[in-house]
């Protein structure tokens, strides 16, 4: 077996993070979680986990502005981020900034599963 | 008295000397009584003689102031003789002096009359020459009246083009046929901020400078006077063409139609419209953002449940009898159709501004039908099990009505 994975997830809504965390947590990762952008990114720059799970509209500071804070520090420049959102995706800047980074995945929250996401993460993982 | 007299007279032959005494005493008392009476009368007559003497005396006064009388009236009227004579000769002097007067008169009725019918003439002409005056003055006032009508109608027409086009509320830019500027109005002065005087006879390119999004300066092809001078139609796009002002290096957008204005079949200048449409963006992106905070708040939910009832039926966190998870599957599957349903809001919104992404990916085809079968199957197969019924009932008793 080897060593644990740790994941950050930022995340606003209690029951989403929550179900994200439980599965996770049953599958082996060690969870890390913040409730805003603000908490997020400081969990992010002291513990720096393996990955991120982020949200973009939240409270204190939003998904978009994290993403350019992590990016901008020298352990966040090649951290993976799977951008979780519920955002349209034809909105322009957000595809502008999302698509700027290949360690940067973005996925619709409403249309993906959980065991899909759970996958795609143990992929970005392996 | 006379009755005694009679009775006196009366004797009879056979008296008596007694008788005769006594008769001759009764006539002598008579007598007496005569004489008496004869001298009051005397006595009367007396006193009418002296009055009647009186009488005479004063008649004579009177007959002696008459003659006096007499004698002043012949006076008089020898006096009156001589004022008549006198009178005469005036009256006669007058009467010359009357026919002297009345053939003056005449003649002077004459002159009068021959004065009046000048004056009538004259006043005739003088008439005439009013009425003819009236009449030029009539003439000149409607001529007057005419020209003048005529003018402020013409006047009115005209401030009308031009308050029309000077008011319009969009910019509006006039060029010949080599692009450069004949006229633009006040909106078009207001949003370039410059004034017609100064922009006459310039080339259209350096008075309405366009830039993309970044503040680059399009193309000068793509620019639409330009495209309209080539009388191309101007593209409707949806980029945004925006304008660059000099003065005070504001940029915002504006949304331009140029068109070429032509005659016999040869472009001879360009209109081009504008307007400032800064007020319209910022709805679209009032809309926009509505639509990414309603995707987002409806799709929260949703994912929760989808999420959480995925997990269930993984049976990860314990197993679930049969019915458990088909009650599950319902909540799933239901909360996937709203998913999609919000989904396909989205689009719309998407599509009505302009912002709807395509994106093509390969897809099974024969699985994609097969799926829309499936899908249609249990409904296809209800109505296929009633149309079988019905036919079969139909077919029985058409081949009971046969038998029989």
């Amino acid at each position: 077996m080897k060593t644990q994975k740790t994941i950050l997830i930022i995340e606003d809504e209690k029951y989403l993070r929550e179900a994200v965390v439980d599965i996770l947590h049953s599958k082996n990762f060690i969870m890390l979680q913040a409730k805003n952008g603000k908490d997020g990114l400081k969990i992010a720059l002291t513990k720096h986990p393996d990955l991120i799970l982020l949200d973009i509209i939240m409270p204190e500071m939003d998904g978009t502005t994290v993403l350019k804070k992590i990016r901008e520090d020298a352990w966040g420049k090649t951290v993976q981020i799977i951008i979780l959102t519920n955002l349209n995706k034809t909105n322009e800047q957000f595809l502008i900034d999302t698509e700027k980074n290949e360690l940067t995945q973005c996925l619709i929250k409403s249309d993906w599963k959980l065991y899909d996401i759970v996958k795609k993460i143990e992929e970005l993982l392996k | 008295m006379i009755e005694e007299n009679t009775i006196t007279t009366k004797t009879t032959p056979d008296l008596t000397p007694d008788d005769v005494i006594l008769r001759l005493k009764i006539l002598a008392k008579e007598k007496e009584y005569v004489r008496r009476k004869l001298a009051i009368t005397a006595k009367k007559l007396a006193a009418t003689a002296v009055k009647l003497a009186i009488t005479a005396k004063e008649k004579e006064d009177v007959r002696r102031k008459l003659a006096v009388t007499a004698a002043k009236l012949a006076t008089t009227a020898t006096k009156l003789a001589v004022t008549a004579e006198e009178k005469e000769t005036v009256r006669r002097k007058l009467v010359v002096t009357a026919a002297k007067l009345a053939t003056t008169a005449e003649e002077k009725e004459d002159v009068r009359r021959k004065l009046a019918v000048t004056a009538e003439e004259k006043e005739d002409v003088r008439r005439k020459l009013v009425i003819t005056a009236q009449e030029l003055k009539n003439a000149y006032e409607t001529l007057e009246k005419k020209v003048f009508d005529r003018t402020k109608s013409l006047e009115m027409a005209r401030a009308k083009e031009e308050a029309i086009l000077l008011s319009i509320g969009d910019g509006l830019m006039a060029t010949d046929e080599k692009g450069n500027v004949i006229f633009i109005n006040k909106t078009a002065e207001k949003i370039l901020n410059k004034k017609n005087m100064e922009v006459v006879g310039k080339i259209f390119s350096e008075v309405v400078v366009l830039v993309d999004d970044k503040g680059i300066p399009i193309l000068l092809e793509n620019h639409p006077t330009k495209m309209a001078l080539l009388n191309k139609a101007t593209p409707i796009t949806g980029v945004p063409i925006y304008f660059n002002l000099y003065k005070d290096k504001k940029i915002f957008p504006v949304s331009i139609i140029a068109t070429p204005v032509i005659l016999n079949d040869k472009v001879i200048g360009t209109i081009k419209v504008f307007r400032d449409v800064t007020y319209e963006r910022e709805i679209d992106k009032a809309k926009t953002e509505f639509v990414s905070l309603a995707s987002h708040q409806l799709r929260t939910p949703l994912s929760t449940v989808s999420w959480y009832a995925e997990m269930l039926l993984t049976e990860d966190m314990g197993g679930l009898n049969k019915k458990q998870k088909k009650y599950l599957n319902a909540v799933y599957f239901s909360n996937k159709r709203m998913v999609e349903l919000v989904n396909a809001l989205l689009d719309v919104s998407s599509l009505e501004l302009g912002t709807f992404v395509i994106e093509p990916e390969l897809i099974d085809v024969f699985k994609f039908t097969e799926d829309i079968i499936n899908e249609q199957k249990p409904q296809m197969d209800d109505i296929f099990k009633k149309y079988v019924k019905k036919l079969t009932s139909k077919f029985e008793s058409i081949a009971k009505q046969i038998l029989n």
